[in-house]
């Protein structure tokens, strides 16, 4: 790689993380500002702990929900599934504006307490956007595409692969951007249902209203929420031009 | 069938927190309608200034909801507020500021500028084609904003209930502090049910508010 | 009337100066269609939005009706203008109505009065008001769309019109009958015109005058037959192209070339009669007539002699076709061309014989500018 190209790619980068940077600096603010900073050294310990909990109940509601949505998405964008596709797309889209309070509810009346309903709650919130996005990439590729792949003579799993999802990439990860965000989002809440994660120091902080607790669990929030929409705005970024490096 | 005599014995109590759940969304999202189209039309006129302030509207749209309200519970306290309807409003606002600016932003800037140019050559003065034209022609992406806007702080008032405000989200939260299915259930499936409707219901005013001349172009293109 | 007086325009890009008007002085009399023409980037557009202030001067002056432009309101100026652009740009979420209505409700017109100048414009660009006011520009064909647009400019009655490649954005087949149109309406209403366009076919049929444009100098400025004849530099000759005088013909009225006193016969006389007139008046052809004295058929002299085996005209003419007198002359070559003939008999407003045009008669008359000239 030449260092022109390493220059512009650590350019594009400190641009990217930008937000992040100018959130996290205000959040510090924030803390300062309620004299807080003491609070917050505190509790660091749990801060790390709960902050590690959170990370690993998102990926493990997210991952999932990345690869059924990926396959599902593919699946009703076939021509056998087609007829079937269009309602099961308009359930999916109502589905989208149950909010995820509510989702984390239903779960818990029939999972219980604990981690299982916090992982399934958060794979059902993340999966919609993703099934959708797939599918709409996928069924919107111009015909004569299809058309110049099937008369080259591509089998239909060759067009799918080479034609259909390239195409449908930029619309695949901007489902899998709103598909994780939605999970970071609903992430917190899972502590109401037993599932831990840095929603601990939020809603106990709330009970004692303790500002030194609230700001613990809620600023690492935010930038755990930021941090995961930058990392895969970088990994579209990186899939998308893997020779230029940016 | 628990859950049914729970309903009915319980009627006055859902239908008053439905209101106050509505009542929190409708007058939030109504400040930031008064707020967001008029700052969505000033930053048309500099790049600078619509890059700003969608960048920050985007990052707040990015923070889980009850985070927002842990930063605002200091914030507002020091005014009497941290606790109650008020850190709800104020999230409300500011969830549904990014969608309303934005598309607001979207339709304006995005119209077709021989379009606007024909209308300053026909004698329109800057006011006449803002309410004229620009507004009447950005309605429907507006409003796509707005409901966009709607429906998603519905779920934001629900986890509100969780510092004091009312509405809905309050028998879920006892629901989840009683480990009572009944309240649970019937807390959950109304808020699911109010998203859907509402989104529904603001679709059609949606309709009834778009020119026809651009519903049937609309209609054409897709 | 519009007195344009050293009006420049200099756009700066890159420490770089562009003249779009370089110095440019015209006088566009009331009542009148000045096209503006040249090749694109020439500033022809430039200075038509600088008549209505879209784009403001660098220097110089221009007044309308013999007011300086800089003593009108912008908005009260653009209003007392008609104001057609090339890509139409009616109001999507308006009714045809509505567009149309839009310069007089600006001026404050009470409503009775707005709705019916409304239906009236639309019955002028011929469009059936009851058909149209209430319906949606997206609902319209293009070439319908052009005409409100042109509907919307004149709604207010402004003495001056601006027009930006007015039918750029209509295809061809309906831009010959809508100029047709227009040329009739402007017959009747006789605005001063200004209309910007880069096709010289165009110009020539709609102008009054032509001001031709190179890089924001205005190179010519004069009636399109005069510039099609006498073009005042290589570049003026060059842009109205090799074929200038066929572009000519266009502007000449087939009455101008005709020969008046061209032989001709009822189709009920005999052959012997047609060869007698033809040999007394030294001709090779006779037009032959209908009953109402309207052209049906020819002979020839050639034919004739060659011995016909038929008693009257009737039977021994070929058919032919004629040219009105209020045609121009490339009709009348192009009807000479497709029947393979070099003359054509002539008719009057009835549709009765009155003389014939030939391919010399028309040499004659073209070359006729350049004799005057010598």
């Amino acid at each position: 790689m030449s260092s022109s190209a390493l220059r512009s790619g650590l350019v594009k980068l400190l641009q990217e993380s930008l937000p992040l940077l100018l959130t996290a600096l205000v959040c510090w603010f924030i803390v300062v500002a309620t004299g807080n900073e003491e609070a917050f050294a505190d509790h660091w310990e749990d801060i790390t702990y709960l902050a590690r909990e959170h990370v690993v109940i998102t990926l493990q509601g997210f991952l999932p929900a990345a690869v059924a949505g990926l396959a599902l998405g593919v699946l009703l964008s076939r021509p056998r599934l087609r007829r079937v596709a269009e309602p099961v797309i308009q359930l999916l889209n109502i589905g989208n504006t149950i909010p995820s309070l509510a989702v984390i509810a239903l779960s818990m009346t029939v999972l219980g307490l604990g981690t299982p309903p916090v992982v399934l709650a958060l794979c059902l919130v993340a999966l919609l956007p993703i099934v959708r996005n797939t599918y709409v990439g996928l069924t919107t590729v111009p015909p004569d595409f299809l058309e110049a792949g099937a008369g080259m003579g591509m089998l239909p799993r060759q067009v799918l692969v080479q034609v259909e999802l390239p195409w449908a990439f930029p619309a695949i990860m901007a489902g899998l951007r709103t598909g994780i965000s939605l999970a970071v989002g609903t992430a917190p809440l899972a502590f109401l249902i037993g599932g831990g994660g840095l929603g601990q120091l939020i809603f106990s902080g709330i009970a004692v209203y303790e500002f030194g607790t609230i700001l613990s669990g809620a600023i690492p929030v935010i930038l755990l929420a930021l941090l995961a929409d930058l990392l895969i705005g970088l990994l579209a970024q990186l899939l998308t031009h893997p020779h230029t490096g940016t | 069938m628990d859950i049914l005599t729970y309903i009915v014995e319980n009627f006055s109590t859902l239908l008053d927190l439905t209101i106050q759940h509505i009542v929190i969304v409708f007058s939030s999202v109504f400040i930031a309608i008064l707020t967001g189209v008029p700052l969505g039309i000033i930053i048309c006129s500099s790049r600078i200034a619509s890059r700003i302030v969608l960048g920050a509207a985007t990052v707040l749209l990015t923070i889980p909801s009850i985070a927002l309200f842990g930063v605002l519970i200091p914030i507002l306290s020091p005014i009497g507020h941290g606790i109650g309807t008020v850190p709800a409003v104020v999230a409300v606002v500011l969830y549904s500021l990014l969608p309303i600016v934005r598309n607001t932003y979207v339709a304006i800037s995005g119209l077709d500028s021989a379009l606007m140019e024909a209308a300053r050559g026909i004698g329109l003065r800057p006011w006449q084609r803002l309410f004229w034209i620009e507004l009447p022609m950005a309605v429907p992406m507006i409003m796509a904003g707005v409901r966009i806007a709607v429906v998603s702080n519905i779920g934001v008032a629900a986890v509100a209930a969780y510092v004091g405000a009312g509405g809905l989200g309050r028998l879920i939260s006892r629901g989840i502090a009683q480990s009572d299915p009944r309240q649970l259930i019937t807390g959950a499936v109304a808020i699911a049910l109010l998203a859907v409707l509402i989104d529904l219901v603001l679709l059609q005013v949606q309709r009834l508010l778009t020119s026809p001349g651009l519903r049937r172009r609309a209609g054409g293109a897709s | 009337m519009i007195d344009i007086e050293n009006l420049s325009k200099v756009f700066s890009s890159n420490n770089r100066d562009t003249f779009a008007a370089d110095r440019v002085s015209m006088r566009i009399a009331a009542g009148e269609t000045c096209v503006l023409l040249g090749p694109s980037g020439c500033g022809k557009t430039t200075i038509l939005k600088m008549l209505n202030g879209l784009i403001p001067r660098t220097s110089g002056t221009i007044r309308i009706n013999g007011r300086d432009l800089d003593d009108f309101d912008i908005a009260e100026l653009r209003r007392s203008i008609g104001y057609v652009v090339q890509q139409i740009c009616l109001f999507p979420h308006m009714t045809i109505e509505q567009n149309v209505s839009i310069v007089p409700r600006l001026l404050k017109w009470d409503k009775a009065r707005t709705r019916r100048r409304a239906a009236e414009v639309l019955a002028t660009v011929g469009l059936e008001p009851g058909h149209f006011l209430h319906r949606y520009p997206a609902e319209l064909s293009g070439g319908q769309q052009q005409r409100v647009g042109v509907a919307r400019a004149i709604a207010a009655d402004p003495p001056v019109l601006i027009m930006d490649e007015p039918f750029g954005a209509v295809d061809p087949i309906n831009r010959e009958s809508i100029q047709d149109e227009f040329l009739a309406m402007q017959q009747r209403l006789r605005k001063t015109i200004v209309f910007v366009s880069h096709d010289i076919d165009e110009a020539v049929k709609m102008a009054d005058k032509i001001a031709l444009f190179r890089a924001g100098r205005l190179e010519q400025f004069a009636a399109p037959d005069e510039l099609l004849a006498h073009p005042a530099s290589d570049f003026v000759a060059d842009f109205v192209g090799k074929d200038r005088e066929l572009k000519r013909l266009a502007l000449i009225r087939v009455g101008s070339a005709r020969v008046a006193d061209a032989p001709a016969l009822s189709q009920d006389r005999t052959v012997e009669e047609a060869l007698a007139l033809m040999n007394a008046q030294g001709r090779e052809h006779l037009t032959v007539l209908d009953g109402a004295g309207r052209p049906v058929g020819y002979v020839t002299q050639a034919r004739l002699s060659a011995g016909v085996p038929a008693a009257t005209l009737e039977s021994a003419m070929t058919p032919a076709t004629s040219v009105s007198l209020d045609d121009n002359l490339r009709t009348a070559v192009s009807n000479m061309f497709r029947g393979d003939i070099g003359w054509l008999p002539c008719t009057d407003g009835e549709g009765r014989f009155d003389g014939e045009i030939s391919q010399a008669a028309i040499t004659h008359r073209l070359g006729q500018t350049y004799r005057e000239r010598r």
